[in-house]
C-alpha cells in the first residue's frame, strides 16, 4: 500500500469524522428547538413538582416526595427520616421529624442525631479547579507571602510565589526580581533542581489554620495534599499517593463547630490556632482519587482509606461526637440532577437540553447509610429505595415525554462523551446503564428505520459490496447521525444503464449488475459566480 | 532556480504584512514595558494578601502583564496565516494569473513547497522574530517573571499555519468557493478553540494541532494535483 492511498483513506476518514460531527450538531439543535416548543406548556408543572406538593399526587408519591427531600436524615441505627413542615409549627419555624411509615418522631429543634452533622462529600464541581480555559493562558497561579504596610498604605507583599507550570514547582520572587527560593514536594530548597515536581494542581484553598497570624493554603496536585505558608516557609504534606493513583478532587467542608471540650473525641476535625473566628474553626477533608477514597485525619500521617462497596452516586463522611464514623451515599440519576457545570461546557450544556428533559421521568433514589471505623472497614446500617415520581402525571406531561423520548434516542453516543469530557472520564456504570435504558428501544426502532433508508438510497449507488456493508455498520453505530453522515459523504446523481435498465451511481464506470459500461452522464449547468 | 524566485516573489508581496506584524508585535511589548516600569508599587499590590479573601482560587490568578503582547502575537499569527494564504491561493484563482504562476519548469509540488516556505518565513518575520526581541526587555522588566509563556508565544505561530493551509485549501477546491469556505473554516476555528480549551490540561491539544496540520497539508497537496488551473 503507497503513500498515495493512505494519503487518500487518512483524508476520507478525517472527512467522515468531521460530517459525523456537524450532524451531531445538527440533529442536537433539532432536537432543542423541538424540545423548546413543546415545553411552555409544561414548565409551570415541573417547577411545581420541584417546589410544593400537589393535591394531585397519590400518598404514596407524597410519601416518596417527602423522602427525596428529607436529604439523608439518618439516626444512629440508620433508620431514615425527613422533615415535614407543620401547619401549626410554620410561625415558630419548627418542623416535624418523620419517619418513613409516617410516624412522627419529633420536632426539629430536638437536636436530632445524625440530622446535624456536617457531612463532607466527594462533590466533584464545587471547587473543581479550572485553568486554561482561556484564549490566552493567562491564568498565573501566584501567591504573596505577607504585605507590607507603609503608613496608611499596602504596597504589595515581600515576595510572590509563582506556581510554574511547566516545572510543577514554586518559584519565589523578591520585589527586586531575584529568585528567593523553590519549593517543590521535597520542601522548600534554595537550588531549583533539587526541588521535586508536584504534578498537576487540582484545587487550592485558602485555609483557615492559621501560622504566625498568617494564613496558610491548602495546596493539592495529582501526587499530594500539602499546606504551605509562604511567609514562615512552612510545608506540610498533609497526605500523599503513590504513583499508580491520581488525586482527583477534595472536599474540604468548613463549619463543623465543636466544642473546644469535645475536640479530643473528633480526630477527623483540624483546629484552627489563631483563627480571627469567635469559635474554633475546624473542618474536614476527603480525597477521592482514581482508585479509592480517603479522609484526612487532623495528624498527618492518619489517614483512612475508605473500603466502599461501591463507588455509585455521592459519598459523604461524618464524625459523631461520640468519635464514630458515618459514612453516607446517595444513588440516584445524578443527569436528573444537574445544575452546576464547568465554564468550559456551559455553552454545549446550552444545547443539551436532554438533561433539562430528563426531569419530568421518574427518580429512582437509594440511600445508604454506614459506618467505618478507623481501619477503613464499612459496615452497612441500612438502605432504602425509593422513587420520586414528579407532578408532572398530567396529559401534558405523557404527551412531552412520548413526544422528546423518540428525539433523544436519535443521538446514542453523544450524551456519553459529553459527559466523558465534562466529567473528566468519571462516568460511572449507574449513568451508564442509565442512558442503555433510555436508548434501548427507540434507539432499535431508530436504527431499524435509518438502515433501511441507506439501504434504499444506497443499494443503487454502492461500488463494492465490502464497502457498502461497511457503511451499513457504520449507519447502525451511529443511528441517524450516521445515516446523515452517510447521505452526505455518497450523495451523487444515478443514471440508468442502457443494458439492464437499473438505476446505477454515477461514480461507477460499469454496471454493478450486468458489468455494461455506463454512459458519461450529463456536464452540469454552469457555474454562475466561478465563471463571471 | 523556480522554487527561490517562487519564495522571493511571496515574499515581496507579503512585506507590508510582515512589517506591520512586527510593529504591532514591538510596539505592544513597549508599551507594556513602559506601563510595567511607571506601575510598579500598583503590580505589586493586585498581589497582595489583601485580596485574597473569597474563598476560590480565582482570586489567587492574577493577569499576566504578558497578556497583551500574547494577544498580539496570537492575533498577528492568525491574520498574517490568513492573508498568505489569501495572496498565494485566492488571488491568482480571482485574477486568474495562475498560469503565470505555473509556467517555470518545476513541479507542483516544488509550486507548493516553495508557497509553504514563503509562509514560513513570513511567520518567522513577522511574528516569531519581534516576540524574541521583545521578549528578553519584557521578562526583565516583569515582577516574578513567568519565564514559561515564551514558549506559549511561540505555540501560537501554529495558528498561523494551519489557518493558511485552512485558506489555502478552500482556494484550490473544486466545489463552489462559498461552500468551501463555509466548510472548512469554522471547522478549522472550532477545533482551534476546543485545542485553547484543554491547553494547559493536557498534551492532547498540541497532538490535534499537529495533526490538523499534516490532515490539512496532505490534503492541500492532493488538491493541487487535482484542481483545474
Amino acid at each position: 500500500m503507497n503513500l498515495k492511498i493512505l494519503t487518500r483513506y487518512f483524508n476520507q476518514t478525517i472527512f467522515i469524522i468531521v460530517l459525523l460531527g456537524l450532524a451531531y450538531y445538527g440533529l442536537l439543535l433539532v432536537d432543542s428547538v423541538v424540545y423548546e416548543i413543546g415545553r411552555d406548556n409544561n414548565v409551570e408543572a415541573m417547577v411545581a413538582s420541584r417546589l410544593e406538593y400537589g393535591n394531585q399526587l397519590s400518598d404514596l408519591q407524597k410519601n416518596n416526595n417527602n423522602q427525596f427531600l428529607a436529604k439523608k436524615l439518618f439516626d444512629n441505627n440508620g433508620d431514615i427520616f425527613y422533615w415535614q413542615t407543620h401547619i401549626n409549627h410554620k410561625q415558630e419555624g419548627n418542623r416535624d421529624i418523620v419517619g418513613v411509615n409516617k410516624m412522627k418522631v419529633g420536632y426539629s429543634k430536638a437536636k436530632y442525631p445524625l440530622g446535624y452533622l456536617v457531612w463532607t462529600g466527594d462533590s466533584d464541581n464545587n471547587q473543581q479547579l479550572y485553568y486554561g480555559s482561556s484564549v490566552i493562558p493567562l491564568n498565573e497561579m501566584a501567591f504573596p507571602d505577607h504585605d507590607i504596610i507603609k503608613g496608611d498604605e499596602n504596597i504589595g507583599p515581600h515576595v510572590i510565589w509563582r506556581w510554574h507550570f511547566v516545572r510543577e514547582i514554586f518559584e519565589g520572587f523578591s520585589r527586586d526580581n531575584s529568585a528567593v527560593g523553590y519549593l517543590g514536594l521535597n520542601g522548600f530548597v534554595e537550588d531549583r533542581d533539587k526541588a521535586q515536581p508536584m504534578g498537576m494542581v487540582v484545587d487550592v484553598v485558602k485555609d483557615d489554620v492559621y501560622d504566625d497570624g498568617i494564613v496558610n493554603f491548602l495546596w493539592v496536585t495529582e501526587k499530594c495534599m500539602a499546606r504551605i505558608n509562604f511567609y514562615t516557609k512552612k510545608f506540610y504534606p498533609l497526605f500523599a499517593i503513590d504513583n499508580n493513583d491520581k488525586i482527583k478532587a477534595i472536599t474540604l467542608t468548613k463549619g463543623v463547630y465543636a466544642h473546644e471540650n469535645d475536640m479530643d473525641k473528633y480526630n477527623t476535625v483540624f483546629k484552627s490556632e489563631k483563627g480571627k473566628r469567635r469559635m474554633p474553626f475546624r473542618h474536614q477533608i476527603l480525597v477521592k482519587t482514581d482508585k479509592a477514597h480517603y479522609v484526612i485525619m487532623s495528624k498527618p500521617d492518619q489517614v483512612i482509606k475508605l473500603q466502599l462497596p461501591h463507588r455509585n452516586g455521592h459519598w459523604e463522611v461524618s464524625q459523631h461526637g461520640d468519635g464514630k464514623f458515618y459514612a453516607r451515599c446517595r444513588i440516584q440519576d445524578e443527569a436528573w440532577f444537574r445544575k452546576g457545570m464547568s465554564y468550559n461546557y456551559a455553552m454545549i450544556e446550552r444545547l443539551m437540553i436532554s438533561r433539562r428533559r430528563l426531569r419530568t421521568a421518574p427518580l429512582h433514589i437509594s440511600d445508604e447509610i454506614y459506618t467505618f471505623d478507623a481501619t477503613g472497614k464499612i459496615t452497612l446500617l441500612n438502605r432504602y429505595a425509593h422513587t420520586y415520581y414528579p407532578k408532572g402525571t398530567d396529559k401534558q406531561y405523557y404527551r412531552i415525554k412520548h413526544a422528546t423520548r423518540p428525539l433523544i434516542a436519535y443521538l446514542p453516543g453523544v450524551d456519553q462523551l459529553m459527559w466523558y469530557f465534562e466529567k473528566g472520564q468519571r462516568g460511572n456504570g449507574l449513568h451508564k446503564t442509565l442512558y442503555a435504558k433510555m436508548f434501548s428501544r427507540w434507539s432499535i426502532f431508530n436504527t431499524c428505520w435509518v438502515l433501511g433508508l441507506v439501504i434504499w438510497y444506497g443499494h443503487k449507488r454502492k461500488q463494492t459490496m465490502v464497502g457498502f456493508i461497511g457503511w451499513l455498520l457504520f449507519v447502525a453505530c451511529f443511528n441517524l447521525a450516521g445515516g446523515i453522515t452517510y447521505w452526505l459523504a455518497n450523495k451523487q446523481p444515478i443514471i440508468k444503464c442502457q443494458a439492464c435498465g437499473k438505476q446505477r451511481g454515477i461514480n461507477t464506470n460499469a454496471c454493478n449488475h450486468c458489468k455494461a459500461p455506463l454512459a458519461k452522464p450529463m456536464l452540469r449547468p454552469a457555474d454562475l459566480l466561478l465563471s463571471a | 532556480m523556480g522554487f527561490q524566485t517562487l519564495v522571493y516573489k511571496e515574499l515581496r508581496l507579503m512585506r507590508v504584512w510582515i512589517i506591520l506584524s512586527f510593529l504591532v508585535i514591538f510596539s505592544v511589548g513597549f508599551i507594556e514595558f513602559l506601563y510595567q516600569q511607571f506601575h510598579v508599587t500598583e503590580t505589586w499590590q493586585r498581589y497582595s494578601m489583601h485580596n485574597i479573601e473569597i474563598n476560590r482560587w480565582h482570586s489567587y490568578a492574577q493577569v499576566s502583564m504578558f497578556t497583551g503582547v500574547l494577544i498580539a502575537v496570537a492575533w498577528c499569527s492568525i491574520v498574517l496565516g490568513i492573508i498568505a494564504g489569501f495572496y498565494q491561493f485566492w488571488l491568482p484563482r480571482f485574477l486568474g494569473t495562475w498560469h503565470f504562476e505555473l509556467h517555470r519548469a518545476i513541479t507542483l509540488r516544488t509550486v507548493l513547497l516553495a508557497k509553504m516556505t514563503a509562509t514560513f518565513l513570513v511567520l518567522f518575520l513577522g511574528v516569531v522574530l519581534p516576540w524574541i526581541i521583545v521578549w528578553p526587555i519584557i521578562i526583565k522588566a516583569s515582577i516574578a517573571p513567568p519565564d514559561y509563556l515564551f514558549s506559549s508565544g511561540l505555540w501560537f505561530v501554529t495558528n498561523g499555519i494551519v489557518l493558511f493551509l485552512t485558506v489555502s485549501l478552500c482556494a484550490l477546491s473544486n466545489a463552489k468557493w462559498y461552500s468551501a469556505i463555509n466548510f472548512f473554516v469554522p471547522m478549522t476555528f472550532a477545533l482551534m478553540a476546543l485545542c485553547y480549551n484543554f491547553m494547559e490540561k493536557s498534551e492532547a491539544p498540541y497532538l490535534l494541532m499537529f495533526v490538523l496540520m499534516i490532515a490539512l497539508a496532505l490534503r492541500l497537496h492532493r488538491s493541487m494535483y487535482r484542481y483545474n488551473f
